[in-house]
């Protein structure tokens, strides 16, 4: 019986004693670790302080000017572009004008695009009712012309026929060939 | 019995140390490694994007020429003085007369359309001519294919009163003073 009661003893005192020196080392790897990672924790944001002193480095100086630099062509060219794009040719209304006068018709003004796009509005004396006839006739074929009116037809006091027309053209008239 | 004190004061210690300071240092810790990943990615990025500019802008100067055209075609700032004199040169070339020359309005394309984050400025000049047909003729096309840029809005043409319409007179008729007026429309910033 005395025996038994020694070697619980013995086991205690042994397990006690393990339990001691790990909880020794444990304390002493907490507190290791504690400044560990403080240290670490320092480091590193040292590391963040200075990638992003270098960011601004490169945002602040060369990248700044490039950037607005790039950024005012691309504007100037956007905005030519766009210009361009939208660009009507109305020197091309004159000559079409000039095809589309009947030889016996004489256009005495002609405004072209200034109410409106594509729009041409012009006066005119023709020899006779029926060449006026002729002159809308070349008009209704032209496949460039959309839509005329003829408008204020009245015998002119000079002799021939005056006359008002409004043609609406198509708009690739006015594009740039 | 000392030794099971120190256990237990161990163990109080290490749980009070570990929940109050070891955990949140490393949680500290933790959220510093990301943020610097972030730093990184941020600066690589801005490095890439950085050269990509420099590449750009090395390949812009290519096309110096190109570009110089575009600040000729919409100058930085709008002179009412030099477009007219510009214009009467041209006339004068063309052997036509101007007989006025006025700004119709100025609107502001920022103002009118501000979606489209154009600073551009618009301006309409009337201009009155006389001269001939033909001259006329060359003069818009002039105007048309100019390196300042010009877009014609309108164009009105006003036959002389005495000119009669027949057709063996066509030669003589274009030598005939004919009126015109042309609605332009140049940009500036």
């Amino acid at each position: 019986m005395a025996i038994e009661i020694e070697t619980k003893k013995r086991s205690t005192s042994l397990f006690i004693e393990i339990l001691f020196y790990l909880s020794i080392i444990l304390l002493i790897g907490v507190i290791f670790s504690f400044f560990m990672f403080n240290y670490l924790e320092k480091n590193t944001e040292e590391e963040v302080k200075n990638t992003e002193e270098e960011i601004k480095k490169i945002t602040n100086t060369e990248m700044e000017r490039l950037e607005s630099k790039l950024n005012f062509v691309k504007k100037r060219t956007d905005n030519f572009k766009k210009i361009l794009d939208a660009k009507r040719i109305v020197s091309e209304a004159i000559p079409f004008l000039e095809k589309i006068c009947h030889p016996q018709v004489y256009f005495s003004s002609a405004t072209i695009g200034e109410s409106e796009e594509n729009k041409i509005e012009v006066l005119g004396k023709a020899n006779s009712y029926k060449v006026l006839e002729q002159q809308l006739m070349v008009l209704r074929k032209e496949n460039k012309v959309q839509q005329f009116n003829s408008e204020k037809i009245s015998k002119s006091k000079e002799g021939g026929v005056a006359f008002e027309l409004t043609i609406f053209t198509n708009s690739d008239l006015f594009s740039e060939k | 019995m000392n030794k099971f004190l120190t256990i237990i004061v161990s163990i109080i210690f290490l749980s009070f140390f570990g929940y109050f300071s070891l955990y949140p240092a490393y949680i500290d810790w933790q959220e510093d490694v990301e943020k610097l990943e972030k730093v990184r990615t941020k600066k690589e990025t801005r490095s890439q994007y950085f050269a990509e500019l420099k590449k750009i802008d090395e390949k812009l100067d290519n096309y110096k020429e190109g570009i110089n055209k575009t600040e000729t075609a919409i100058p930085a700032s709008f002179s009412a003085p030099k477009i007219y004199n510009y214009l009467q040169q041209e006339a004068a070339q063309n052997e036509l007369l101007v007989q006025e020359i006025s700004l119709k309005k100025i609107k502001e394309k920022e103002k009118e359309s501000e979606k489209n984050s154009s600073d551009m400025k618009e301006n309409i000049i009337n201009v009155n001519l006389a001269g001939s047909y033909s001259n006329f003729k060359k003069f818009i096309k002039e105007l048309e294919n100019s390196v300042r840029l010009f877009s014609i809005e309108g164009v009105s043409i006003e036959a002389p009163k005495e000119l009669k319409k027949e057709k063996e007179e066509e030669t003589s008729d274009k030598e005939q003073i004919f009126a015109f007026s042309i609605q332009l429309k140049v940009y500036s910033y």
